[in-house]
């Protein structure tokens, strides 16, 4: 109610309309800035999650390869292992198999003790020069040092005990 | 509550006949930071004027615009009860009221508040002041405590109130030769709070010589024809005035329009003191006439004058009227603004 004026003020506005229209559109642009905002922070934490999530599912992942290659790298050697063993076994098994198409009908094998850089023979010659031509002869060819001790038996035969070594190089090329 | 960060600024205008008086005064908390008068010249307001008023209250959205309402159908009564019937049935619109304290109403027309605000629908307003406002205004200090008779002059228009101790007795506004808001003719306003005019005090048979102005007057005079007989001279042994020695107040009355006669002759007829001498000279007379005058006597004149006479005005009413004269020159805009500062307080 006034007190002197007949008529009341007119109302104040602190924003004119056009400030108004104005702060409007302003209000509803740093409503979808924030909106935007929002939605990023949003897929910005999900996003970290994921990322984290994918961290430790790759730590996992690197931690099982290392494991694979682990066992990877035993089943190999295994292989290996296994490979060298079967050329082991047939290198050996040539071996003897040479060893017997080299020892002659007339000299008898008792016992052959094959290392893997030397063969220890024992057998039974009618006498030493069949021995020395036809069996030591090839084990000369194929051994470095040759070692060979004869004994005596009772019907005029010798037992004799053939040593054979091979060198270091040899016995690689011998193991290839 | 932000309305305190902003300044207010208050635009007072004020028509007259030359154009219009305009001041601005900016305000914050309570302090003036700048005050600015314009004069502007033409009938309604013009481009000039309305872009310097809009230049003016850019600044700050508090803005208040005010003016005073100088029509002729306007002024206040006693109380604060609904307005009698008479004022209403005298504006085809209506009147609008507004009490002050409970104890007195000023009156408007509702369409001379229409035909203001129409006048300055381009700029707007937000107050609009009655000239008994400024009145209340001016003399706060004495209203509350005196009993004298108030008026507030402009060129435009002479408001006049008689207060006793803060209670209205007599209110009366002249709009005079207003080029925009009243018509010459609407000298005298029709819408006062005085029960009854001048012209019907006059008991029966007596005669004013204040209405002998020409020739065809004199047929008043017929009416000594009503002493047809010499012995009713001796009803003048009866007469009170002959018999005490004190002046009576219908005495002290006549002897005032007596001396009125003679300042006519005095003072310049058109001269705008002459006419509010004789405003505040009605006014007396009508007060006087009055149920409520209760045989009391107005001393005390106070006058609040926006034109720069007044000198002669003051020695006439003291010499002719024997009254004792305060005249304060004011500025009709700086109260006005004052006015409104003091309606935007109180909002």
């Amino acid at each position: 109610m006034m007190k002197y004026s007949f008529i009341t003020p007119r109302p104040k506005r602190i924003i004119s309309g056009e400030m108004r229209l104005a702060l409007f559109f302003f209000g509803v642009n740093i409503a979808m800035m924030t909106l935007a905002y929002l939605f990023l922070a949003y897929k910005t934490v999900i996003f970290k999650e994921k990322h984290t999530s994918f961290a430790t599912n790759m730590k996992q992942l690197e931690h099982s390869i290392h494991v694979v290659e682990e066992k990877t790298a035993n089943i190999e050697t295994e292989i290996k292992k296994h490979e060298q063993i079967s050329t082991d076994n047939t290198v050996m098994a040539e071996s003897i198999r040479n060893i017997f198409d080299l020892t002659p009908d007339n000299i008898t094998l008792m016992r052959a003790e094959l290392e893997e850089k030397s063969l220890i023979l024992y057998g039974i010659t009618p006498n030493k020069d069949t021995y020395n031509f036809m069996l030591e002869a090839p084990l000369k060819s194929i051994f470095h040092r040759t070692y060979t001790s004869f004994y005596p038996i009772e019907n005029g035969w010798y037992r004799f005990v053939s040593t054979n070594y091979l060198d270091d190089e040899s016995a690689a090329e011998v193991s290839e | 509550m932000l309305a305190g960060l902003f300044q207010k600024i208050f635009v007072a205008i004020i028509s007259d006949k030359d154009g219009y008086d305009i001041q601005t005064i900016v305000v914050k908390k309570k302090k003036t930071l700048h005050k600015e008068s314009r004069h502007f010249e033409g009938d309604v307001p013009s481009p000039v004027m309305i872009r310097y008023i809009n230049d003016v209250i850019d600044p700050s959205p508090f803005f208040y615009i005010s003016t005073l309402n100088l029509h002729a159908n306007q002024g206040a009564y006693d109380g604060c009860s609904k307005p009698p019937e008479s004022l209403q049935s005298q504006d085809a619109v209506g009147i609008q009221t507004l009490c002050r304290d409970e104890k007195w109403t000023q009156y408007a027309s509702q369409d001379a508040l229409y035909q203001l605000r129409s006048q300055y629908n381009t700029i707007g307003l937000d107050f609009i002041f009655s000239p008994f406002s400024m009145i209340e205004f001016y003399f706060a200090d004495k209203i509350k405590n005196s009993f004298a008779l108030y008026a507030f002059g402009m060129p435009e228009l002479f408001s006049v109130a008689i207060f006793d101790g803060g209670k209205l007795e007599y209110a009366h506004h002249y709009a005079r030769g207003s080029s925009k808001s009243a018509s010459i003719d609407e000298e005298v306003s029709e819408m006062e709070f005085t029960s009854s005019s001048l012209g019907h005090e006059v008991p029966e048979g007596s005669i004013l010589l204040d209405d002998i102005e020409d020739l065809e007057d004199l047929d008043l005079l017929d009416d000594l024809d009503s002493f047809g007989d010499i012995a009713d001279l001796d009803d003048l042994d009866e007469v009170s005035e002959f018999s005490e020695d004190t002046l009576t107040p219908e005495e002290i009355r006549q002897e005032r329009d007596h001396n009125t006669n003679a300042v006519k002759n005095e003072i310049d007829d058109s001269s705008e003191e002459y006419a509010r001498f004789e405003f505040i000279q009605k006014t007396l007379q009508r007060f006087y006439a009055s149920s409520h005058c209760h045989n009391r006597f107005i001393e005390t004149v106070c006058i609040a004058d926006s034109s720069s006479g007044g000198d002669e005005l003051k020695r006439y009413l003291e010499e002719e009227l024997f009254l004792n004269v305060l005249i304060r020159k004011v500025d009709v805009c700086e109260g006005i603004n004052a006015l409104a500062q003091a309606e935007v307080e109180g909002l």
